[in-house]
C-alpha cells in the first residue's frame, strides 16, 4: 500500500504536467504551474540532504580517527557550519561570505577540474591505441578536431580547420543527431515506465 | 629504450603538459585567433538589438567549469553593456548567481545602475522544473533578488510579463540543467531565441541544435571567448590563453603518437625474439 | 612582476597550489584544502536552498496567508524521513512527487525538441554530399541501435556505417574534451601568473 501510494503520486503529477503541456486549458495550466512551483520548494529542501550525509560520514570519521585524521573531517565540518551560519544570517551576497566563496570554493573546485588536463594526457599516452579501424577513425577525427581548433594547426596546414569543421558539422552532426533521437525515444519509453509504475527503482529497495 | 618510455613516470607527462601550458603564457607566440561562424552569429544578433532590450543571462555553471567559460561570459556581458541592453541575470546551479555577481562586478556593467540596467535574480532550485516554473512566471519565481532586495517595481524588469518578452536567452552552461533543458522548456515551446556560452566537452552535442536553428549562436569554451573578444575589440584572458592552448594540443598529440609507436614496436618484438626469423 | 597584496588572492592561490600538489603525490595540504572546499560547497548549497524555502515558501505562507504552501513545505521536510528507519517509507512520497514532475517535463520536452524537431531538421535536400552523409549517417546510427533485426546484409552495412559515423563523433568529443581540459588549466595558471604573481597581464 505504501509503495502504491508513491507510484500514484508519481502518476498523477506526471500526468498533470504532460496533459498541461499538450492541451490548452486554463485550469490545467494553472494546476500544473502550482505543482511545479511546489516542486521548486521541495527541491530546495533536497539541497540539504548531501550535507546531512556529509555530516554523518565525517562525525563517524572523527569518532573513529587515529592520529591527525580528525583534522580533515573537522575542517570540513567547520567550513560547512561557518558558511551556513554566515550565509543564513547575512545572505550569500555578503562581503565576508563572497570572500570565502572566492578564496576557497572557486579555486578548490576549479583546480580539481583543471587537474583532469594532466590525467587526460596520461590516459591518452597509456590507453589510446589503434587496435582496429574504429580506433583509427576515432584518433584521426580527434587529431583533426584538436588541430583545427587551435591557431598552430592552421599555421601548420590551412586544411586542418577546414577538415576539422567539416568533421564537426557533417559526420559528427549525423552521429550526435542519431544518438539524440535514439536517446530521446529511450527517454520517452523510460519516462512512461516510471509514470505507469513499471519502473520503481527510484523509490529505493527492490526495483521493478 | 621503448620499454623505459612505456613505463615512464606519469609525473613526467604532467610536467611536459604543465610546461606546454605555462611557457606560452609567459612568453606568448602571438598566433592569430580565428572566429567561428556560430560566435559571429551571436555577436551579430546582440549587436543588432536596440538599447534597453532585455536579455536573460543564466549562469548554469559551477566554478569547476567556469574557468573555460569566463572569457566568453565576460566578453558577452561587456558587449551587452556597450549596447545598453538590460541584463536579467539568474542561475539554475546553486553556484551560478555567485559567479554571475563576480562577473558583473568585473564587466562594464559595474559602471551602470543595479536594478535599472542589470539585476541578479539569484538561484532557483529544481533544475529543469525550475526553468519551466520561471518561464511561466518570472516575478513569482524571484520575489527577491540575489542581494535580498524585493524585485517588485524594479525598473530593469519594467514591461516584462514573462520570458516571451525577452529578445534572447543566453545560458552560460557547464552541465545539467543546461542547453537541452532550456531549449525543451523555453526555446522551442515559447519560441524565444536561445544561445549559449558552453564548455568544450559539450560542443559536439550542440551541432544538431545549431543546424536545426534551435540555437542561434554559441561561444564555445575559451577559444570562442577569444573570438568574441576580437569581435568587440576588448582582448583579454581568452586571447592570452590561445597560444598555450595550441602548444598543449601538440603535446597531447605527441603523447598519443608516442604511445602508439611504442605499442606497434612492442607488437613486432615477440616474433623477432622467438628467433627463426629471416637473416 | 608585482605580487598581489590581497589576502583573498593569496588564500586562493595557495589553495590552487595545494590541489595541484596532488599531481606529485597525496599530501596533508591537498587533503586539508580539499576538505575545506567541500565543506564550503555543502554550506553554500544549504544557504541557497534556505533562500528559496524562505522566499517561495515561508514568507508567502506567513506574511501573505498562503497557507496552501504548507503542503510543499511538509513534503520537503518529509524528505528527511529517510534518515529514520521506522518512517523511511514516508520519504518516498516527496521523491515520487519530484519524479512525477521531472518525468512529465522531460517526456513533453523530449517529444518536441529532441525527436520531432531533430527528425524534421534531418529532412534535407540530397543535392550535395554533405547532406547525403548527414541523412545516411543519422539512419546508420539509429539502425545500429535497432536490435529487433539482425545486422546482416544491407541492414548490417548501414549499421556498420553508423558505427563508423559514431566513431567520428566520439573522436570529435575527445578532441573537444582535450580543448576543454587544457582551457581549465590555462584559466588556473592565468590566475596564478596574473592575479597573484603579476608576471603576465
Amino acid at each position: 500500500m505504501r509503495r502504491e501510494l508513491s507510484i500514484a503520486v508519481t502518476f498523477l503529477t506526471g500526468l498533470l504536467v504532460v496533459t498541461a503541456f499538450f492541451f490548452t486549458s486554463k485550469p490545467l495550466a494553472q494546476a500544473s504551474q502550482t505543482i511545479q512551483s511546489w516542486g521548486v520548494i521541495v527541491s530546495a529542501f533536497a539541497l540539504g540532504m548531501a550535507s546531512v550525509n556529509l555530516i554523518q560520514v565525517h562525525v563517524k570519521k572523527i569518532a573513529r580517527s587515529k592520529g591527525m585524521e580528525w583534522l580533515y573531517s573537522g575542517a570540513l565540518l567547520a567550513a560547512l557550519a561557518g558558511m551556513t551560519l554566515l550565509g543564513i544570517s547575512k545572505g550569500p551576497a555578503n562581503k565576508t561570505y563572497t570572500f570565502w566563496f572566492d578564496a576557497l570554493f572557486t579555486p578548490g573546485q576549479a583546480t580539481v577540474y583543471a587537474m583532469t588536463g594532466f590525467y587526460i594526457a596520461s590516459a591518452a599516452f597509456r590507453a589510446f591505441r589503434i587496435r582496429n579501424i574504429e580506433a583509427a577513425i576515432l584518433l584521426v577525427s580527434a587529431a583533426f578536431v584538436m588541430l583545427g581548433n587551435v591557431s598552430v594547426g592552421e599555421a601548420m596546414w590551412k586544411g586542418f580547420p577546414v577538415v576539422g569543421k567539416w568533421l564537426m558539422n557533417v559526420p559528427n552532426l549525423a552521429g550526435q543527431r542519431g544518438m539524440m533521437i535514439g536517446a530521446g525515444i529511450g527517454g520517452i519509453a523510460g519516462g512512461l515506465r516510471v509514470l505507469l509504475g513499471i519502473e520503481k527503482s527510484y523509490l529505493g529497495g527492490s526495483g521493478s | 629504450m621503448l620499454e623505459k618510455l612505456e613505463k615512464m613516470d606519469r609525473r613526467l607527462i604532467y610536467l611536459v603538459v604543465f610546461l606546454s601550458l605555462t611557457i606560452p603564457l609567459i612568453w606568448p607566440i602571438g598566433l592569430p585567433v580565428s572566429i567561428g561562424s556560430e560566435t559571429r552569429s551571436l555577436y551579430e544578433l546582440i549587436d543588432g538589438l536596440p538599447a534597453r532590450t532585455p536579455v536573460i543571462v543564466s549562469f548554469d555553471c559551477s566554478p569547476g567549469g567556469y574557468g573555460e567559460l569566463s572569457s566568453g561570459a565576460m566578453a558577452l556581458l561587456n558587449h551587452m553593456a556597450k549596447k545598453d541592453l538590460r541584463c536579467i541575470g539568474m542561475g539554475f546551479f546553486d553556484t551560478g548567481p555567485s559567479l554571475l555577481e563576480g562577473a558583473l562586478a568585473s564587466s562594464l556593467y559595474k559602471g551602470k545602475t543595479y536594478g535599472t540596467d542589470y539585476v541578479n535574480l539569484g538561484y532557483l532550485a529544481g533544475g529543469e522544473n525550475g526553468i519551466s516554473a520561471m518561464a511561466k512566471n518570472i516575478l513569482g519565481s524571484f520575489p527577491k533578488d540575489f542581494r535580498g532586495a524585493s524585485t517588485a517595481g524594479l525598473p530593469v524588469l519594467q514591461g516584462i510579463a514573462g520570458v516571451k518578452d525577452m529578445a534572447l536567452v543566453v545560458t552560460v552552461s557547464s552541465g545539467t540543467p543546461g542547453v537541452a533543458e532550456w531549449i525543451r522548456q523555453v526555446g522551442d515551446p515559447l519560441k524565444v531565441p536561445m544561445a549559449t556560452v558552453l564548455v568544450a566537452v559539450n560542443i559536439p552535442n550542440m551541432t544538431p541544435y545549431l543546424q536545426a536553428k534551435q540555437l542561434c549562436g554559441m561561444i564555445p569554451s575559451m577559444k570562442g571567448g577569444a573570438g568574441y573578444e576580437a569581435l568587440i575589440n576588448m582582448k583579454a584572458l581568452g586571447t592570452a590563453g590561445m597560444d598555450a592552448q595550441s602548444i598543449s594540443h601538440l603535446a597531447i598529440l605527441f603523447f598519443v603518437i608516442l604511445g602508439n609507436v611504442i605499442y606497434f614496436a612492442g607488437r613486432n618484438k615477440p616474433a623477432a625474439a622467438k628467433g627463426g626469423g629471416r637473416q | 612582476m608585482s605580487v598581489s597584496t590581497s589576502a583573498g588572492v593569496w588564500i586562493a592561490s595557495l589553495a590552487t597550489l595545494a590541489i595541484m600538489s596532488f599531481a606529485y603525490k597525496d599530501n596533508p595540504f591537498y587533503r586539508l584544502v580539499e576538505n575545506l572546499y567541500v565543506g564550503v560547497s555543502a554550506g553554500h548549497a544549504i544557504v541557497l536552498g534556505w533562500g528559496n524555502i524562505r522566499d517561495l515558501g515561508w514568507t508567502p505562507m506567513v506574511q501573505k496567508g498562503q497557507w496552501i504552501l504548507l503542503i510543499p513545505m511538509i513534503l520537503g521536510i518529509l524528505l528527511y524521513a529517510r534518515y529514520f528507519k521506522q518512517v523511511f517509507w514516508i520519504s518516498r512520497i516527496p521523491i515520487a512527487f519530484l519524479m512525477g514532475i521531472g518525468t512529465g517535463l522531460s517526456i513533453s520536452g523530449i517529444i518536441g525538441s529532441q525527436v520531432v524537431t531533430q527528425a524534421k531538421a534531418n529532412i534535407v535536400a540530397l543535392n550535395n554530399w554533405d547532406n547525403v552523409v548527414i541523412v545516411l549517417g543519422t539512419f546508420g546510427v539509429l539502425s545500429y541501435f535497432f536490435f529487433l533485426l539482425e545486422h546482416k546484409g544491407v541492414g548490417g552495412a548501414v549499421a556498420r556505417f553508423g558505427r563508423y559515423v559514431m566513431m567520428v563523433a566520439f573522436g570529435a568529443a575527445f578532441g573537444s574534451t582535450v580543448m576543454g581540459r587544457m582551457s581549465l588549466f590555462i584559466a588556473r595558471l592565468q590566475y596564478l601568473l596574473a592575479n597573484w604573481l603579476g608576471v603576465i597581464k
